[in-house]
C-alpha cells in the first residue's frame, strides 16, 4: 500500500510532526527557581511525552499493521461531499469571527439561514422564520429565564450610539 | 452514612430538584435522539445553564440529561436504525428489525424496562460499593493516584479494539500533551506562545464539543445521503402494542440480571463504558442462548435487545463509581461532570462523601429517580417525542452546530474559543477519517493535569526516586494490573499471528 494512501502512516506522520514541534518548544519552558523543584520541572512531563509519542509514531510508520486491501484513505473519502463540508466549516469560522461585531442576534440568524441554504433548503421564507424564531427563542431563554448576558455587538452600539 | 442518605433524600425530593430531573430526562431524550448529539454534548450544553444553581441541583439536572440521552439514543436506534449514541449501536441490531416487523412499541417498551432494570441493579450496587470504595480511597496517596490514572489510561487503550491499540496509545499521549498547554501547577507558562487566551489552557468543554458534537455533525454532512428504500423508511404511525407478555418477561429476566452485573462492573473500569458493556452483554447472551434463539439474534430477538440495553444503562451507573470515589472520570460523560463539579467548587473524590453528603447522595438518588421518570413518563410520550426525528436534516445540522458553538461560548464568553473549536472540529474530522480513536485523546486530556500533579508530588516525596512505584503494596498492585492490561492486547495479537502462521503452514 502506498504511504500516502495508508491511514495509519499518514495519521502517525502528522502526529509525529506535532510531537517534534512540541518537543522543540518544550526547551523554551522556563525552569522553576524554587528549591526542591529540580526533581520535577515544568519541562519533565512534556519532554517524556514527546519522546514517547515520537517513538510510537516511528514504530507505527516503519512497522505498519497488516490491513485489508480496501482500507485506504482513497476508499474512505471516495464518495464524500466536500463542498457542503467546506462551506459549513467556513460558515462556522465566519460566525466565530463576526460574533463580536454583529452580536448574538444578527450573527445567529445569518449563520442559521446560510447553514440551511448550504444544505439545499430553498424555501427562503421558511428558512428565515426558523432561523429568526430559534434565535429569538434562545435569546429569551438565555437572557430572560437564566439571566445570562448576551452581547448585542459593536454594530448595535454603533447604530444606537450607546 | 444514614444521615447522609437522609440529607440526600431531602435534597433529591425538593420540588425544584424533582422538576430538574423531569426537565433533564425530557431534554436528554430529545438531544440523545439527534444524530451527533450524545450524552457528552447534552451535558455540556447544560453547563452554562446550571451555573446559577447549587451543586446538587446542577448535578441532578445533568444526571437526568445523561439518562435521558442514553434512552433517546436507543429510541432512534430502534425507530430509524440510527443510534444517537455509540452505546446504543448494539440496541439497533435487534431493536430495528423488531420495529420493521411492526413491533416498534414492544421494542421501545422492552428497551425502557431493560434500561430501568439495569439502572435499578446498578443503583443498588452504587449504594453498596461507593461508600466502601470511598472509605478505602481515603488512604490513597499521590503515588496510588498516579498509578490509578495510568491504569485508567491503559484500560482505554486495551479496550480500543483489534489493530487500534497502538493508535489509542498515541492518541492518549496526544491528549496528555494538549493538557500541558497553559499554566503548569507551579505557575509557569507552557506552550502559550504569548497568546493570552491560552494561559488557562485549552478548555475541556471546547475540546469535547469540537471532537464529538462538531466533528460528528460535519461527518454526517460529508457522508453521501443514504438512498431511501421502502423497507428502511421509518413508520412511527404504527408503533404497535407496548405490552410484554408474561412469557416474554420470563425469557428476558435472566438476561437482564446477568447483563446488569456485567454492565455495572464494565462501567466501573475507566475507559470501557457503555459501548463496550453493551457489546459484551450482547455477545455473552448470544453464547448463552439456545441454538434456536441464537438464529433469532440480529433478526429481532428479545434477548438480543434486552442484553445491550440493560448493560449500557448499568454501565452508565457504574461509570459514576470512579468519579464519586476517586475523582477520576471513567468516561467522557463523567469527565464533563467532573468539570462541572470543579466549576461549582466541589472536588469529587473520597472527601466528597464526607464533606458534601447532600451532593453525593442526592446525585445517586436522583439518578434512580431519572430511571423511574424515563419509564413512567417518557415511554408513553415516545410516539410524540419521536416526531423530532422527522425534522429535515438541512434544518437539524446547522441547529446542532449552532447549539454546540453557543454552548462553549456561554461558558467562556470568548469568541476565540469559537474559532479554536471550529479548527479543532475540522482536525477531528480528519482524525476520524484516518480511523484514529478520539476517546483516548479526551481521557488523556482530562487526566493529564491530575496525572502530572500526582507524579510531581510522588517524586518530590521520594526525592526523585522511582521507588514510589513499588514501595506501597497498593501502588505496586495497580502498576502490575496496568502492565498486564497494556500487554494483554499485544499478547493476544501475537498469539493470533502465531495461530495464523500455523494454519498457513
Amino acid at each position: 500500500m502506498k504511504f500516502l494512501n495508508d491511514k495509519d502512516r499518514v495519521g502517525c506522520s502528522f502526529i509525529l510532526v506535532f510531537a517534534l514541534v512540541y518537543f522543540y518548544a518544550s526547551f523554551d519552558i522556563p525552569l522553576s527557581t524554587l528549591p526542591g523543584n529540580e526533581v520535577f520541572t515544568a519541562r519533565t512531563l512534556p519532554m517524556y511525552l514527546s519522546i514517547l509519542t515520537i517513538g510510537f509514531c516511528l514504530l507505527r510508520i516503519f512497522y505498519p499493521e497488516r490491513k485489508e486491501a480496501g482500507d485506504t484513505i482513497a476508499a474512505a473519502v471516495r464518495s464524500f461531499r466536500w463542498r457542503p463540508f467546506a462551506l459549513l466549516s467556513g460558515l462556522m469560522l465566519a460566525y466565530s469571527l463576526s460574533f463580536k461585531f454583529l452580536g448574538f442576534g444578527i450573527a445567529t440568524v445569518l449563520f442559521l439561514f446560510a447553514g440551511f441554504y448550504i444544505l439545499k433548503e430553498r424555501r427562503l421564507w421558511l428558512s428565515f422564520l426558523v432561523a429568526a424564531g430559534l434565535t429569538l427563542f434562545m435569546w429569551l431563554i438565555l437572557t430572560q429565564l437564566f439571566d445570562i448576558y448576551l452581547d448585542n455587538g459593536d454594530l448595535y452600539r454603533i447604530l444606537t450610539g450607546e | 452514612m444514614l444521615d447522609g442518605i437522609l440529607q440526600g433524600l431531602d435534597t433529591a425530593f425538593m420540588p425544584i430538584n424533582l422538576l430538574l430531573v423531569l426537565v433533564g430526562c425530557f431534554a436528554g431524550t430529545f438531544i440523545g435522539m439527534l444524530p451527533g448529539l450524545g450524552p457528552v454534548s447534552a451535558i455540556a450544553l447544560m453547563i452554562p445553564i446550571t451555573y446559577g444553581f447549587d451543586p446538587s441541583s446542577g448535578l441532578i439536572l445533568m444526571a437526568g440529561v445523561y439518562y435521558g440521552a442514553v434512552f433517546g439514543g436507543s429510541t432512534s436506534a430502534i425507530l430509524i436504525n440510527a443510534p444517537g449514541v455509540s452505546g446504543a449501536v448494539a440496541t439497533a441490531f435487534d431493536g430495528y428489525p423488531m420495529a420493521q416487523r411492526g413491533e416498534a412499541g414492544k421494542a421501545l417498551a422492552l428497551a425502557a424496562y431493560a434500561s430501568f432494570s439495569g439502572g435499578t441493579i446498578g443503583a443498588i450496587f452504587l449504594f453498596v460499593f461507593v461508600p466502601i470504595l470511598a472509605k478505602v480511597s481515603l488512604s490513597f496517596q499521590s503515588a496510588d493516584y498516579f498509578a490509578l490514572m495510568l491504569f485508567g489510561l491503559s484500560a482505554i487503550t486495551a479496550f480500543a479494539g483489534k489493530g487500534q491499540v497502538m493508535k489509542a496509545v498515541i492518541m492518549t499521549l496526544l491528549g496528555l500533551m494538549l493538557a500541558t498547554v497553559g499554566e503548569d501547577p507551579s505557575g509557569i507558562q507552557r506552550f502559550t506562545f504569548g497568546i493570552t487566551d491560552l494561559y488557562d489552557g485549552i478548555s475541556f468543554l471546547l475540546l469535547s464539543m469540537a471532537t464529538f458534537a462538531i466533528a460528528e455533525a460535519l461527518i454526517v454532512i460529508l457522508r453521501p445521503e443514504p438512498k431511501q428504500s421502502e423497507d428502511s423508511t421509518p413508520n412511527f404511525k404504527t408503533l404497535g402494542s407496548m405490552k410484554l407478555s408474561k412469557d416474554e418477561i420470563k425469557t428476558i429476566a435472566p438476561t437482564v440480571a446477568r447483563s446488569s452485573v456485567l454492565g455495572f462492573f464494565v462501567g466501573i473500569l475507566p475507559g470501557a463504558g457503555a459501548t463496550i458493556a453493551s457489546f459484551l452483554a450482547y455477545g455473552m447472551e448470544r453464547n448463552f442462548a439456545s441454538l434456536k434463539e441464537k438464529l433469532r439474534f440480529g433478526k429481532g430477538s428479545l434477548i438480543g435487545l434486552a442484553a445491550p440495553e440493560t448493560a449500557n444503562n448499568a454501565a452508565s451507573t457504574g461509570s459514576f463509581v470512579p468519579l464519586l470515589t476517586l475523582g477520576i472520570p471513567g468516561s467522557a460523560t463523567t469527565a464533563v461532570m467532573l468539570g462541572a463539579l470543579l466549576s461549582y467548587g466541589v472536588q469529587p473524590g473520597p472527601r466528597l462523601y464526607l464533606d458534601h453528603p447532600d451532593v453525593f447522595w442526592s446525585v445517586i438518588i436522583s439518578m434512580y429517580l431519572g430511571n423511574i421518570i424515563l419509564l413512567v413518563l417518557n415511554l408513553p410520550l415516545i410516539p410524540y417525542i419521536s416526531k423530532l426525528l422527522d425534522i429535515p436534516k438541512q434544518f437539524l445540522t446547522p441547529i446542532i452546530l449552532f447549539l454546540s458553538l453557543i454552548g462553549v461560548y456561554l461558558v467562556s464568553f470568548n469568541t476565540v474559543d469559537l474559532t479554536m473549536m471550529v479548527v479543532i472540529g475540522v482536525i477531528a474530522v480528519g482524525i476520524r477519517i484516518l480511523n484514529f480513536p478520539l476517546a483516548p485523546l479526551l481521557l488523556g486530556f482530562i487526566l493529564g493535569g491530575m496525572l502530572e500533579e500526582n507524579l510531581r508530588r510522588a517524586l518530590l516525596i521520594s526525592d526523585g526516586s522511582l521507588e514510589f512505584l513499588w514501595l506501597r503494596p497498593i501502588t505496586a498492585t495497580i502498576i502490575a494490573v496496568t502492565i498486564v492490561t497494556l500487554l494483554m492486547p499485544l499478547v493476544s495479537a501475537y498469539r493470533e499471528r502465531q495461530r495464523n502462521n500455523t494454519t498457513n503452514d
